[in-house]
């Protein structure tokens, strides 16, 4: 079990000469076992919240703290899958080599077959739908049994029935597990359905934070649910205009701002 | 599935003849040129007379003597300029200002044709191997190393990062992640490296050489023997074809996923 707690957080980029506060001054705390949904639009700086928490970038100031020695595992908004590795390859990947990656079999086969995905297991990424694809990145974060979990909108790019039931077997999976996860998503639906917790991000600040008192499974028809749907939706219209989320400034070929 | 199958097993044959026929075309004409008096055939002999000569040399031992040497010069200069190349564009992707850097001098020196260079390599390496493998290593390394490192710098950098999420170093990164998911490029510069390395092989052999198919036809021109002339060039040429088909026939059996192109070298 593992927590992490962001104070502070404050990360900048800077596109045409103009500095874009990405994080400004983020406060926020994933409790043991809990799954803190973070919604916002696009640019509002979910994922460079992600990003920082999970340790792939750095803050300019504040801090970011996890507890000590959590294995992290990191589900992309895109699979990430290396072509040259086979379905097994790809979760085995970074899990070592002779001993020690037969050490690790028996949980690669587990966690393929957790997925559902064992049939898969000798396929390449090029013969997979979006689907297995994504279930097999998910095995692979999954493989290490990490303490942490960090998933960026891991599910958008898949049609409604197929995130549902990932959805439906994450939520099973980190149940089991206690793993803490922090979910980013743009879909308030799909935030208030798989989040313990909901925070609203709006220009790089926490605009609300909410506890979902609903019991799982949830049904997204439901009037408590639309009321929670309509309420955030709310917040998060209200206000300034986004700043740009941390890809389109790459796009736009920022310079880090110096600390 | 069987229909699938079988047109596959149909559009192979068809390719393979689609591929002889200009070859046959030519051959034709050129036979044609020659029987009917359109040529002077002590300039272009017939395929006919280059055949005859080609066999000749084949049943005396003499070919396969030349083939064998040009062989090993190409495939050990080859070799080297690998060796180097690879890590080179291995250095080069850690270090992208480096190769940056570099770039003008790279550009000048890729641009400084390997034949210039002979009198300079008999200079400092002699008239032994060591120069006609050095100009086989200098034509086959800037493909090589071009192809490599644009192999490298075009990986998606996300996927790097997907290597640093679970725990992968730099070195892994680079060993797992970048080299293999670069094959297609790295491939092409390869087999490119390998034809320039090849083309360079008459150069290379003019260098004071008592062997090789280089060898075999400035030998051939200075006796006047028009027909080996022509059989060593054409030598060359079929060999240059089979070792890039064998270079990409193992470049697509040791990766699988890499859907390698069935394409011609430029």
């Amino acid at each position: 079990m593992a927590s992490l707690r962001l104070v502070s957080a404050r990360r900048s980029f800077r596109a045409s000469g103009r500095e874009i506060r990405a994080l400004d001054g983020v406060d926020l705390t994933l409790g043991e076992g809990e799954i803190l949904a973070v919604v916002g639009p696009s640019g509002s700086g979910k994922t460079t919240l992600l990003r920082v928490a999970s340790g792939l970038e750095r803050l300019d100031s504040g801090e970011s703290m996890r507890s000590e020695g959590a294995s992290i595992g990191f589900v992309f908004q895109e699979p990430r899958l290396l072509s040259s590795l086979t379905v097994e390859g790809n979760v085995a990947l970074g899990l070592g080599s002779g001993r020690a990656a037969r050490a690790w079999a028996r949980r690669v086969r587990d966690a393929l077959e957790l997925l559902g995905i064992r049939d898969f297991a000798r396929a390449y990424p090029s013969q997979l739908s979006g689907g297995i694809a994504q279930r097999v990145a998910l095995a692979r974060a999954l493989v290490r049994g990490p303490e942490l979990l960090f998933l960026d909108e891991p599910f958008s790019a898949l049609d409604a029935p197929l995130r549902k039931r990932l959805q439906d077997e994450l939520l099973a999976i980190l149940a089991r597990s206690g793993t803490s996860a922090l979910f980013v998503t743009h879909d308030l639906a799909e935030a208030i359905y798989v989040g313990d917790r909901v925070v609203a991000l709006r220009a790089g600040r926490v605009s609300r934070e909410e506890r979902v008192a609903l019991a799982r499974p949830r049904d997204i028809r439901g009037e408590a649910f639309a009321r929670l749907r309509e309420s955030l939706a709310a917040t998060l219209a209200a206000g300034a205009a986004p700043a740009p989320s941390f890809r389109e400034a790459v796009t736009a070929g920022i310079e880090e701002v110096p600390t | 599935m069987s229909e699938a199958g079988s047109s596959a097993g149909e559009a192979k044959p068809r390719r393979r003849i689609q591929g002889a026929l200009p070859f046959l075309c030519v051959l034709a004409l050129w036979q044609a040129a020659c029987s009917f008096g359109w040529v002077n055939t002590y300039l272009l002999p017939s395929p006919l007379r280059v055949a005859r000569a080609e066999a000749a040399a084949a049943l005396s031992g003499e070919l396969g003597h030349h083939v064998a040497a040009s062989s090993l010069r190409v495939l050990g200069g080859f070799a080297i300029a690998v060796a180097l190349a690879l890590p080179a564009a291995a250095l080069a992707s850690l270090a992208p200002r480096l190769l940056s850097a570099l770039g003008p001098l790279l550009a000048f020196l890729r641009n400084i044709p390997p034949l210039a260079l002979v009198p300079v390599l008999i200079l400092w390496l002699g008239i032994g191997e060591a120069s006609k493998i050095a100009l086989i290593v200098l034509a086959s390394f800037f493909p090589a190393f071009l192809g490599a490192a644009t192999g490298l710098s075009g990986v998606d950098p996300r996927l790097a990062e997907m290597g640093r999420s679970v725990g992968l170093s730099r070195w892994q990164i680079l060993v797992r992640v970048l080299l293999p998911e670069s094959v297609p490029s790295l491939a092409n510069g390869l087999r490119l490296g390998l034809g320039y390395g090849w083309r360079a092989l008459v150069g290379a052999e003019m260098v004071a050489a008592a062997s090789g198919l280089g060898y075999w036809i400035l030998d051939s021109e200075e006796m006047a023997r028009i027909d080996s002339v022509f059989a060593g060039i054409l030598t060359i040429g079929v060999l240059g074809i089979v070792l890039d088909r064998a270079a990409l026939a193992a470049a697509r059996r040791l990766a699988p996923w890499a859907h390698l192109e069935n394409s011609w070298q430029a």
